[in-house]
């Protein structure tokens, strides 16, 4: 936040969706509700920086990044980018401001038009913004498509011959085509295998560093953020809880939600057949939330004030170049995510002895 | 314990596709013995999910083709039993969770309704009302279970009276006379007030909410086989750690056979005490899961562990696996993992590999030992 | 559509031979499409050639109630005049008839469905449009059509003109529903959503991706309702407010119509026989021709068609096999997407 000129700039950026009102509601007078998707976020990124943005569905990840790429447009608060304010861009200058960011979307399948050869998938951007012709599009994207680990030859290929790693790079290239300043890589590899994931990861990392892009990357998974991302933001509806540098955040984590996220990651470890999840209830709806800290229902620290006041994002007490919003920042903040976990009470059943087959 | 529930021995499974034809599953056996879960992890296209269809014969045949083998079931082997009392054998104690919630609930029926049915048709099962296969000799005995909580008793069958105007009574019987035992399944997958969950659509539930109540129809059905394929894969982190922790308790409790499919190791590691490791359509590692994932004798598994992405970028790039999944047409002759194997020998290319014991001598199928189809499995642990 | 048009010259699989390729992979969709052509070509030279067939609509020929023979293919009727003669004739009336409505009823439905289905975000002037169309739409919809041509019919007048008028402005709102609803389907789609991202305009986005993917359903249900146009005229025909038969333009429906009456159907079958069969053909051909578009527009059962039926050429010219992230599993037609389900 010391960079004087931050590339993307979110300043308390609230999304609303409004629920239609029925007859009834017209009638008696009823208020109009909302979704509540993003509530008042405000972070930065830098040039070049990758910031990962870690929260389950419903916390808004996914609505911030559309945000952030103008796909919506935020009912509240401001979006600037490269100090200019671009909250309300509409027509021509919007599309024009596009090649900036780009976005790589989750679902690899559907992110393709079926219909389109590959020249034409990833070539669409650049005939869109510069308005190249076929044979300046086909050799642009012909030199791209090594940078992403796909072969020269598949430029006249429809999508569904790819595999899921495949369409992914082909999404990949598609973003890179216009040499965008920042990437919102939505869910890139949350359908994928370990495997391929640990192939695109690889190559994200990679391009970043020769092409110092900035990436958004929004995801639910903790693994993917802790390679890719220099800085990670926790979201829970809709509300930022803890933010920091990655590796501060993920092995200690001060918010109770955020120790609650990295305590339910399952790894592949035969002490955890033992373990017992520790955290209860069901994530609620975000349809106008009542006021106070949204994880308090679920929170194994809450005390009575977490139910009526809302926690301000402010500096953690051990790292000043954290922030948290947590009421119980100080006393809870040194307590290890795996505190969350408790080992099963031995059952008193006669366990099955290795010999019995 | 010492009777499998469900004896897969040598099953085979092909996909014929127009001219085309390509081995989904080939050759894989495995055990289920009550309270014991079963794990089978492995990519996409593994086979791992046409394993879990197959076992209850719910795959579409055709195109799918059971080539060989047996799924011996309580003494019947499903394999050889014809379509049409496919659905007795379904209705007898295999019970199954999908993946996605929101489509195996119907949109239409409250949370009740869908409960009730099947509690509702098992009990006319029990009645005898409805036809059910009883097939072999080694009829299923709930009462052989070792302890009696809470769920076992909810899981025995309802004994008949015999009284003939019990019988008529109970014909007559609706969904509406089952409320009370919905709830205690309710109840039963840790359900907070469900006396209001029972009047709502799926819709209106979480995803987490909807998968317990998924967990609730399997087990009303008293099953003594659990096919769990990718039970969590749809859930957010923090959910599906609550759900796995509810079926780690229920297992514990209700000591059916499990066999729980997942693509994620450590989901695998959560729930089971044995890991099948399937790759290309056969079971290439094998054994207690503390074995397989801390001392992995396969280089698939291996390579599979280390995939996980678990550094940050300053310590170097992720250990990607070469190559890829093989195309189930046109497989590698041998062993099917050698193109891609750092420890590739002249062997591996000519030869398939057997599923060996770790230890040799131990007794591989129908046993819980430790096995890998590697001619070079000592050497993994070498392996970087 | 999609193929033929692209600048892939060195690609073996584009145009005609895949076309090709897919119907000689589909027996049922290759008779559909042998079946339209010899019944267009037939229609063409009646057309320009009337005295093709041995008599004329209203020549006496002498054999009255005369059964199917060598002189006279599908026999005579009462008036001793030649039924084959007849069929024949009316079967540029009837094709005419068929195209027309449907692809009056295609270009109009499509393009205010079209409107409707994109613009109809609430609040601007496209959303108000929308709203009129889909309303007008409604009110056209909630009369049986069947009804409402017959009542416009009866209002203009008998005759061909006054009933192609009645069907088409009865025709029209399936193509709105139709049209409307696979562009709601297609607009939200990640895809879309990928290339507004990519600062694709609005307009090129409709050209490009939404009507591109909306004309495969559209054409496939244009080539089925020139068969339902058919059998609707016919029915309108056979109430006896179209066509009047015998005459000197004959229809298939006034036709089964005049028989029918003229209790025929008991005493001399192949009098109802012939015109039935005519119009039972050329509907079956609409839509298996319909079946066999759907497979040639989509190109993932295109390449899957491909793909099945190359597998005796040389293995050179399969691309996606040198891809370092994999090949998809084998895509194979018909079952591709659910045993890739399964087979996770």
């Amino acid at each position: 936040m010391s960079d004087p000129t931050p590339l993307l700039e979110t300043e308390g950026v609230e999304k609303l969706f409004p629920l239609t009102r029925s007859l009834s509601d017209v009638v008696t007078r009823t208020p109009g509700r909302s979704v509540h998707a993003v509530d008042g976020v405000s972070l930065t990124i830098r040039p070049g920086e990758a910031l990962g943005l870690i929260g389950e569905s419903g916390s808004g990840k996914t609505t911030f990044g559309w945000l952030a790429a103008r796909l919506h447009e935020p009912t509240a608060g401001t979006i600037r980018f490269e100090g200019a304010d671009v909250t309300h861009l509409t027509g021509k200058a919007l599309q024009r401001w596009r090649s900036n960011v780009q976005v790589v979307f989750q679902d690899p399948v559907g992110s393709l038009d079926p219909r389109l050869r590959v020249w034409q998938i990833v070539g669409e951007p650049i005939r869109a913004q510069t308005g190249a012709s076929r044979a300046e599009t086909r050799t642009k994207v012909e030199a791209l498509l090594p940078s992403v680990g796909l072969p020269q030859d598949c430029l006249d290929q429809y999508p569904h011959e790819f595999s899921g790693g495949g369409r992914q790079r082909l999404s990949v290239a598609r973003a890179l085509s216009v040499d965008p300043k920042l990437i919102v890589l939505d869910e890139p590899t949350s359908a994928l295998d370990v495997a391929v994931q640990a192939q695109i990861l690889n190559r994200l990392v990679e391009l970043q560093r020769e092409r110092h892009i900035a990436y958004l990357l929004i995801t639910h998974n903790v693994a993917a953020v802790r390679y890719v991302a220099d800085r990670v933001a926790v979201l829970y509806l809709g509300q930022l809880v803890e933010m920091g540098g990655v590796r501060e955040v993920l092995e200690h984590p001060v918010h109770p939600y955020t120790k609650a996220l990295l305590a339910a990651v399952p790894i592949p470890d035969a002490r955890r057949r033992k373990m017992r999840y520790r955290v209860e209830g069901d994530i609620p709806s975000l349809i106008d939330p009542k006021p106070g800290c949204r994880f308090a229902p679920r929170c194994p620290f809450v005390i009575d004030r977490c139910r009526v006041e809302d926690p301000k994002l402010r500096p953690a007490p051990s790292a000043p170049d954290r922030l948290v919003a947590c009421h119980r920042a100080e006393d809870v903040g040194d307590i290890p995510a795996e505190a969350l976990l408790q080992t099963a009470p031995e059952l008193p059943k006669a366990a099955p002895t290795a010999a019995g087959g | 314990m010492t009777e499998p529930v469900l004896d897969v021995q040598h099953l085979s499974i092909t996909y014929t596709v127009g001219a085309g034809s390509f081995p989904a599953v080939t050759d894989v056996s495995l055990q289920l013995y009550p309270g014991r879960v079963v794990g089978i992890v492995g990519e996409t296209g593994c086979g791992k999910s046409t394993l879990a269809k197959a076992i209850p014969r719910l795959l579409p045949e055709p195109p799918a083709t059971i080539g060989g083998g047996k799924v011996v079931f309580r003494g019947t082997d499903l394999v050889k039993v014809s379509k049409r009392q496919l659905p007795m054998v379904r209705g007898t104690g295999i019970g199954m969770i999908f993946q996605e919630p929101l489509n195996s609930l119907n949109p239409a029926y409250r949370v009740f309704d869908q409960v009730a049915e099947s509690i509702r048709i098992r009990h006319y099962r029990d009645m005898g009302y409805v036809k059910t296969f009883q097939g072999g000799e080694v009829p299923f005995d709930y009462s052989k279970r070792p302890t009696e909580t809470v769920a076992s008793s909810l899981t025995k069958p309802f004994v008949p009276d015999g009284a003939v105007g019990e019988i008529v009574r109970d014909r007559l019987r609706t969904r509406s006379d089952f409320r009370k035992e919905v709830l205690e399944y309710l109840r039963l997958v840790r359900i907070n007030d469900p006396e209001t969950i029972l009047d709502l659509f799926p819709h209106e539930l979480s995803g987490g909410m909807r998968q317990r109540i998924m967990i609730a129809m399997a087990l009303s059905e008293k099953p003594s086989v659990l096919i769990a394929d990718e039970p969590t894969s749809a859930l957010d982190v923090t959910i599906q750690a609550q759900v796995l922790t509810l079926m780690k308790e229920l297992i514990d409790e209700v000591q059916t056979a499990i066999l729980f499919i997942s693509h994620d190791l450590g989901v695998i590691a959560e729930t089971a005490d044995e890991v099948g490791v399937m790759y290309a359509g056969q079971i290439v590692e094998y054994g207690p899961v503390a074995e397989v994932f801390h001392n992995p004798r396969h280089p698939y598994t291996k390579a599979l562990l280390r995939a996980a992405p678990t550094r940050y970028k300053s310590e170097g790039p992720l250990s990607a696996m070469a190559g890829s999944v093989p195309n189930l047409s046109r497989l590698p002759s041998g062993c099917r993992f050698n193109p891609r194997c750092p420890l590739v020998q002249p062997l591996c290319r000519e030869k398939m590999p057997p599923l060996d014991p770790v230890v040799p001598g131990e007794v591989v199928v129908g046993g819980r030992a430790h096995a890998s189809a590697c001619f070079f499995q000592s050497e993994v642990p070498n392996l970087p | 559509m999609a193929a033929g048009k692209k600048p892939a010259a060195a690609r073996p699989d584009s145009g005609l031979r895949v076309i090709w390729r897919v119907l000689r992979s589909n027996p049922l969709s290759l008779a559909g499409f042998v079946l339209i052509v010899f019944i267009a070509l037939v229609a063409v030279v009646v057309t320009v050639d009337p005295h093709i067939v041995p008599y004329g609509p209203q020549q006496i020929t002498g054999a009255y109630h005369s059964p199917p023979s060598s002189s006279h293919w599908f026999g005579t009727d009462g008036n001793s005049f030649d039924i084959y003669s007849n069929v024949v004739l009316a079967l540029p009336l009837d094709l005419g008839i068929g195209i027309l409505i449907a692809g009056t009823a295609l270009i109009a439905g499509g393009w205010l469905g079209l409107i409707a289905g994109f613009f109809d975000r609430p609040g601007t002037v496209g959303g108000a449009l929308s709203v009129v169309i889909m309303r007008v739409t409604d009110v056209f919809l909630s009369f049986p059509s069947l009804i409402l041509a017959l009542a416009i019919t009866r209002a203009l007048g008998l005759g061909v003109g006054p009933t192609v008028l009645a069907i088409g402005l009865t025709w029209w709102p399936y193509y709105v529903r139709l049209v409307r609803g696979e562009v709601l389907a297609v607009k939200n789609l990640p895809y879309v959503v990928a290339a507004r991202a990519s600062g694709v305009s609005e307009w090129r986005i409709l050209t490009r991706h939404v009507v591109r993917n909306v004309l495969e359903p559209l054409v496939v249900y244009f080539t089925l309702d020139v068969g339902t146009v058919l059998v609707t005229y016919s029915t309108i025909g056979f109430i006896g407010v179209a066509s009047k038969y015998p005459g000197p333009q004959p229809e298939w429906g006034a036709m089964l119509a005049f028989y029918q009456s003229s209790g025929a159907i008991n005493a001399y079958p192949w009098e109802v026989f012939a015109p039935g069969a005519a119009i039972f053909i050329t509907v079956f051909a609409f839509s298996l021709l319909g079946d066999g578009l759907r497979d040639i527009l989509d190109p993932r059962t295109r390449r899957a068609f491909v793909r099945g039926s190359r597998s005796h050429d040389p293995p050179s010219e399969t691309p996606a096999e040198s891809l370092p992230s994999g090949t998809v599993a084998p895509s194979m037609p018909g079952v591709s997407a659910a045993d890739r389900g399964a087979a996770s």
